[in-house]
C-alpha cells in the first residue's frame, strides 16, 4: 500500500497535534480562572451549584415514598435501576414543599442523591473575583458556601457539605 | 460457592411490593383459625392456632398500611410463622417477655405475622437488589428497610428485614419526622 503523503501521520505526529489542542484549551497564565456553575430555580428563587458536583439533570421521574425520613427527603427515584434519594432543598431552607419534577443529580462519588428543583436557568463560567465567600452567621446561611454576582444580582451557591452534614445530623 | 438466587416472600400491594427473605420464615398458612386478643399494642391483636400451638400474631399488614401510602384493600390475610431463635439476642429476650406478659398460654418459640394474602414465594437474583444511598443506609436498616429494586412494571420493591420491621410494629415506632 502506497503512503498517502497528504493524510499519513506517524503516531508521534498525532500525539503532538493532540497535545497542541489540549494546551490550546488551557487558559493562558495571565487569563483569569473561571468556575462553572449551574444556575437553577426553586420557584422564583435563583440558586447556583458548582458544576463539578452535578452529574446530570433529569425530568419527570416518579418519586417513590420512603417512610421514617426527615421531611425534606421526598423519596427515591429510579436511575437505571439504582435508587437515588430526592432531597427537597426548599423544605430545608424555607420549610415549604417544592412542587416540581426536575432533578439535579449529584455525582455519585458524593452519594446517590438528587436535589428537587423547578428548572435549570443557565450554566455560567464565573471569574474567581466574582465569587464572594459567605461571612454571615445568620440562621440558614450555612447552607451556602459563597455568592456570585450576575447581572448585578447576588446568587447564593449551595454548600453541599453542610447540606450533607445536616442530613447526617438529622438521621443519626 | 456463591448463590445468586434466593427465595423471597413477595407481598404485593398496588403501589409497591415488599420482599422478605424466605430464610427468616419457617412456614406460612392461610385461612387459619384465630381469636382476638386484648392488647395495648394495636399490632398485637390476635392469637392463631398453628397445629397444636397457639401463637401471638403481629399485624404487619396493618403496620405497612399505616406507614406506607397503601390504597388497596385486601381482606384475606396470610400468616407467616417465624422461629424466634433467628432473632438477635436482645430482640429475642424482648419478644419472649412480651409473649409471656401478653398471653401465658402462647408458644414462646414461634411467632406469627399477619400479611396481605397477595403474596408469593419467588427466586430473586440478589444482585438485582440495590442498597440505599450510603448516607441513609444505616438509618433505614434500623427500620427494617435494607434496600430495594425496581420491577419491570415500574413498581418499587422494598427489601425488608422482618425482625426490624417487626420491632417497629411492636414498639409502635411510627416515626414520620
Amino acid at each position: 500500500m502506497s503512503k498517502n503523503e497528504d493524510t499519513a501521520m506517524t503516531n508521534d505526529e498525532i500525539l503532538s497535534q493532540l497535545e497542541n489542542i489540549q494546551s490550546d484549551d488551557k487558559p493562558a497564565a495571565s487569563e483569569e480562572k473561571k468556575i462553572k456553575y449551574i444556575l437553577f430555580n426553586m420557584d422564583d428563587k435563583l440558586y447556583a451549584m458548582n458544576g463539578s458536583f452535578v452529574q446530570e439533570i433529569i425530568l419527570g421521574y416518579p418519586v417513590f415514598y420512603l417512610p421514617f425520613s426527615p421531611p425534606y427527603v421526598r423519596g427515591l427515584i429510579n436511575r437505571h435501576g439504582d435508587p437515588y434519594t430526592v432531597v427537597d432543598l426548599k423544605i430545608l431552607f424555607h420549610d415549604e414543599e417544592l412542587k416540581a419534577s426536575t432533578f439535579l443529580v449529584l455525582r455519585n462519588n458524593i452519594d446517590n442523591l438528587a436535589f428537587l428543583i423547578s428548572s435549570i436557568n443557565k450554566i455560567v463560567n464565573v471569574p474567581e473575583n466574582s465569587i464572594h465567600p459567605i461571612t454571615s452567621k445568620q440562621d440558614g446561611m450555612d447552607f451556602f458556601e459563597s455568592s456570585i454576582t450576575l447581572d448585578n444580582s447576588e446568587v447564593f451557591v449551595i454548600n453541599i457539605k453542610t447540606v450533607l452534614e445536616r442530613i447526617v445530623n438529622d438521621i443519626e | 460457592m456463591t448463590l445468586n438466587n434466593c427465595n423471597f416472600l413477595i407481598i404485593h400491594y398496588s403501589e409497591f411490593d415488599f420482599l422478605l427473605n424466605r430464610n427468616q420464615i419457617t412456614g406460612s398458612v392461610s385461612n387459619i383459625e384465630s381469636s382476638s386478643l386484648d392488647s395495648d399494642n394495636p399490632y398485637i391483636n390476635e392469637i392463631i392456632n398453628y397445629g397444636d400451638k397457639k401463637l401471638i400474631s403481629i399485624d404487619l399488614d396493618l403496620f405497612l398500611r399505616n406507614i406506607f401510602p397503601v390504597k388497596d384493600g385486601s381482606a384475606a390475610k396470610l400468616s407467616v410463622i417465624a422461629d424466634i431463635s433467628v432473632f438477635s439476642g436482645k430482640n429475642r429476650e424482648i419478644i419472649t417477655e412480651i409473649i409471656k406478659v401478653t398471653s401465658e398460654s402462647c408458644d414462646r418459640k414461634y411467632i406469627s405475622f399477619s400479611l396481605s394474602s397477595q403474596s408469593e414465594i419467588k427466586k430473586i437474583d440478589i444482585f438485582s437488589l440495590k442498597l440505599f444511598p450510603l448516607i441513609f443506609r444505616k438509618f433505614y436498616h434500623q427500620y427494617g428497610l435494607l434496600g430495594c429494586r425496581f420491577s419491570e412494571e415500574g413498581k418499587i420493591q422494598y427489601y425488608t428485614d422482618i425482625e426490624n420491621l417487626f420491632f417497629n410494629a411492636l414498639l409502635k415506632k411510627e416515626r414520620i419526622m
